[in-house]
This record gives C-alpha cells, structure tokens and sequence, in this order.
C-alpha cells in the first residue's frame, strides 16, 4: 500500500475504531478482550481492500459488515471446538460504573441470545439498518431476520424480567 | 418472567436508544486498534501477493506440459477458468456466499427469477418488478407488486440452499409462539416426498399498529433447499396504506406457489448450503423440553398453562393470573406480568 493510501486507511481508522469497538462489545455481549480482536481483524481486512476502497460505496457500512461476519465466523468456529463461558469478562470493570446493574442485566440477556440473533439485534437497533440491509448481511431473508428479531426481542424481555419498563426508558 | 405485549412493544421502542447508552461505556482509550489492524493487514496482503506469486509460478509450470493444459489453466476467455488452479486468486464478488458447492445447473438472472414468479400468479396486473439472480451473493429474490382486481399488494419470494437438519431450518419452520408474534393461523406439515412447510397468516407488525397483514410460506425441501415467500394486503411491506381486506393468495396458492417446480431450476444453480456446524448440548443438559417440564413441576397444582415453548436454554408458560400471583410471590425477577 503506497503511503497516502496507508494515511488515508489510517484516517477512517481512527474515525470508525470507536464506533466498530462498541459495536463489538455488544455482539460479544461486553467481552472487550474479543471485541479488540475482532476489531482488528476487521481493519486487517479492511486494510487488504482499502486500494479498492474507491469501489466500496461506503467504507463505513462496509466494516460494520465485515465485522458481522468476522464475529458469526469467530462464533462458528467457536460452536465447533469450545464451551462459552458463563462468567462475563470484564464484569467488575463494567459494574463499577453507574447504572451497572442495568447495563450487566442487558448485556447477559444479550449474551444467552444465539449469535445471529445478537447480530441481528445489534444492526436492526444499534446500527439501525432496515430488514432489507440485516438481511443481506447476514445471507438470510428477510422474513429470517423478522423472525428472528421478534424471537430475540421476546426473550430479551423475558431476560430482563421486571427491568424491562427501567430498561425501555434508559 | 416478563413479556406482555405492551412491554416488548417499549422494549422495542427503547431498545436502539438504550443500546447506544450502553455502548458509549465502552471506551477505546489505550487500546492500539489502529495499529493492530494496519500489522494483521500487511500480513493478509503479504499472503495475498505470495498467492499470486506460487500462482504464476504453477500456470507457467502448466504452459511446459503442453498447449492443452495451458487453455485450462488460463481460462477459455469466459471468465471461467476451466481447471484452472493457476488462476490468480481473486475475491469472490458473486456465487451464493452460504452454498459449501457450486451449483449443477446454469445460472439464471433476476429477470428469469422475476418471470417464474410471474408464471405462478392468477390472473392480474403486475407491478414494480425487482429481483436479484441466481449468481448474486445474496441469492436470488424475486419482489413484485400485483393487483388481481382487489387492489395493489406486494408479493417477495427468496430462494436459498440451507441445510435441512440444521437449527436455522428448525426455527425457520416452527410457528411462533403465539404470546409473542400473534397470527390468525400458522399450519406446519411434511409434504409427501419429504419437504417441510410452515404456512402463517399473520401481521407485519406485531403490535398490530398498522393492519398490514403478513402471510408467509417456508418450505425445505429434503435435499436442502428453501423457498420463502410473503405477501402483503398493501403494495409495499411497510409504509403503504393498506390496499385490500386480505393479501391476494389464499393459503392454498400460496402453498402451491413455494411447492411449484418451476423453482427447481433456481436451485440447481445454487449448490448445496454447507451443514451447520454440530452444536454444542446445553450447558447441564438444559434443552428446551427440560426446562419446560422443569418449570411446569415448579408451578402451583392450580396454576392453569395457557401456552408454552421451549428452546435449549430458554422456556416459557404462559399462566393463569392466580398463577401469575403465586409466580411473583416466589420468583419475582422471572414472573409474567
């Protein structure tokens, strides 16, 4: 990669690392451990097709993609040859903040969701992309990730039991 | 246990708003993202290049064996590379991104998928075409909108190889849990010759705010195939007025429309899905079945079950008020309210 390219790759990196970190830690549920990971596997792969950046309408909605489908790949690699954990990392780090035992409730409901629909619920509400968008990330229908966000969305209720009204008005 | 209606409509409302309250706490301050993506980079183009390179080197080792093998290895000038395992790697832009195999039969563009669609409908106007093929990553999809006399209503159906014992399937198939995605009818049935079918009347919005209806039809077929497809009693899925009393296709062409063999083709050009990978159990053996029959032996002789469903991990019953009382007495934190 020639050195402008290198700045200009480095530009949109700096701009966009927060917001694809944030989105990482909650696709894994606030394992920030995972989410530096998969974070920087996403700029790497972004890094190979920055020269072609030109041909990637919006470089943004671009990663934000990668990165869905670097966490479902982490994630089936992970279903084939290892037990999640049930201990959440990070909690105490998270706990010591305010509103921690709001936050630590969400994020472990979010964790006992199944890898898609967690992504599905992070780009229909955190990103705000329509069925359409979610759908074509993923490679599903839309009718897939409409069945999935209502299910998911059921049993995020069902998680966060009472809190559900506190949770609504966060 | 919570879970009304009303909760999970403000859930939904909510949710967006407290995800990104959530997430601003996760701070990248001190952590070299930045950096480790530019290292993990160079190395994927390092790897790229030296691809290219043992690349070249095979194609030319291929021109030595004779003119033949040199055809093959370059490709006949349609792009296809016959045996080409010399060819320069390039990313994939095209091909069904879930299939593990390339398809058996010849590719078929948007236009072709849109014309089955069309060759399947009753007798009425059609509208506002749009559809991908069958090349086309996300795979091929057909959209319309048609208006048999009635009024305008939109018609979609999707195509896709999936594997037929995997959870997706599974899900894809089963009518949902009626407390929480309400519907006026959901039939599920294994055809004769094998394929599975799950056929809903329902709503494009849950809460029923708009009374857009929603009908729906998933089939797999035993040889790992899906068709999905979904009409609507207005000429557009969401924001458009409501056109008709009911969708156009009653359940039985809409059956008929997902079984028909004119989609065959489509999904011989599409291969087979990749088998999802084997789930691990549940953690202390807790699959659906266990914990509902759990849960139920937990509830008081007088409690009355109105409905129940059970996943791995997950389960819930829907109770008769008197129940629901006991409920919070007990376990407030997982009562419905």
């Amino acid at each position: 990669m020639r050195r402008s390219q290198e700045s200009g790759f480095r530009e949109f990196a700096e701009a966009r690392m927060g917001h694809l970190f944030r989105s990482a830690c909650l696709l894994t549920s606030g394992d920030t451990h995972l989410a530096e990971d998969l974070v920087q596997e996403t700029l790497g792969r972004m890094y190979v097709v920055w020269g072609r950046s030109s041909k990637i309408g919006n470089p943004a909605a671009y990663a934000q993609t990668v990165l869905v489908r670097v966490f479902l790949a982490h994630q089936r690699r992970r279903s084939a040859g290892e037990r999640p954990s049930d201990e959440m990392p990070e909690a105490s780090e998270t706990a010591a903040q305010g509103d921690a035992s709001l936050r630590l409730t969400f994020l472990d409901a979010l964790r006992k969701l199944s890898a898609k629909d967690r992504a599905v619920v992070v780009l229909r509400y955190w990103e705000d992309w329509s069925v359409t968008e979610t759908a074509d990330v993923l490679n599903v229908s839309s009718a897939a990730v409409r069945t999935r966000s209502t299910r998911a969305l059921a049993r995020l209720g069902v998680q966060l039991g009472d809190s559900i009204g506190e949770f609504a008005a966060y | 246990m919570s879970g009304t209606q009303e909760d999970l409509d403000a859930l939904e409302g909510g949710l967006g708003d407290a995800m990104r309250r959530i997430g601003e706490n996760f701070s990248v301050e001190g952590r070299s993202l930045v950096d480790g993506g530019v290292v993990r980079g160079r190395r994927g183009l390092r790897r790229r290049r030296v691809a290219a390179v043992t690349g070249s080197v095979a194609a030319l080792a291929v021109v030595g064996f004779g003119a033949s093998y040199a055809t093959a290895a370059f490709g006949d000038g349609s792009g296809q590379g016959g045996a080409g395992v010399a060819a320069q790697p390039k990313v994939q832009e095209t091909g069904p991104a879930t299939t593990s195999s390339p398809g058996k039969g010849p590719q078929l563009s948007a236009q072709q998928v849109i014309e089955r669609l069309e060759g399947l409908l009753p007798e009425g106007k059609v509208s506002g075409q749009v559809g991908r093929g069958t090349a086309d990553r996300r795979g091929p999809y057909a959209y319309l909108v048609f208006d048999d006399g009635k009024g305008k209503a939109a018609i979609g159906v999707s195509v896709g190889a999936i594997d037929p014992h995997g959870t997706e399937a599974k899900q894809q198939l089963e009518c949902p849990d009626k407390s929480f995605v309400p519907y006026d009818s959901c039939q599920n049935e294994t055809l004769a010759g094998g394929s599975r079918l799950m056929v809903m009347r329902g709503y494009e919005y849950p809460d029923k705010r708009v009374d857009t209806k929603w009908w729906h039809a998933y089939l797999v077929t035993p040889d790992g195939y899906m068709v999905d497809a979904s009409e609507w009693n207005a000429p557009a899925e969401k924001d458009a007025a409501v056109s008709r009393a009911e969708p156009p296709l009653t359940v039985g062409q809409l059956k008929g429309l997902v079984t028909s063999d004119k989609w065959r083709p489509v999904m011989n050009a599409l291969g087979k899905a990749a088998p999802e990978p084997v789930q691990q159990p549940p953690a202390q053996g807790q699959d659906g079945k266990a914990i509902l029959s759990k849960l139920k032996s937990l509830l008081p002789a007088s409690a009355k079950v109105a409905s129940e469903h059970g996943d791995d991990g997950y389960a819930s019953s829907w109770m008769t008020a008197r129940a629901r009382a006991w409920c919070r007495s007990t376990c407030s934190r997982t009562c419905p309210t």
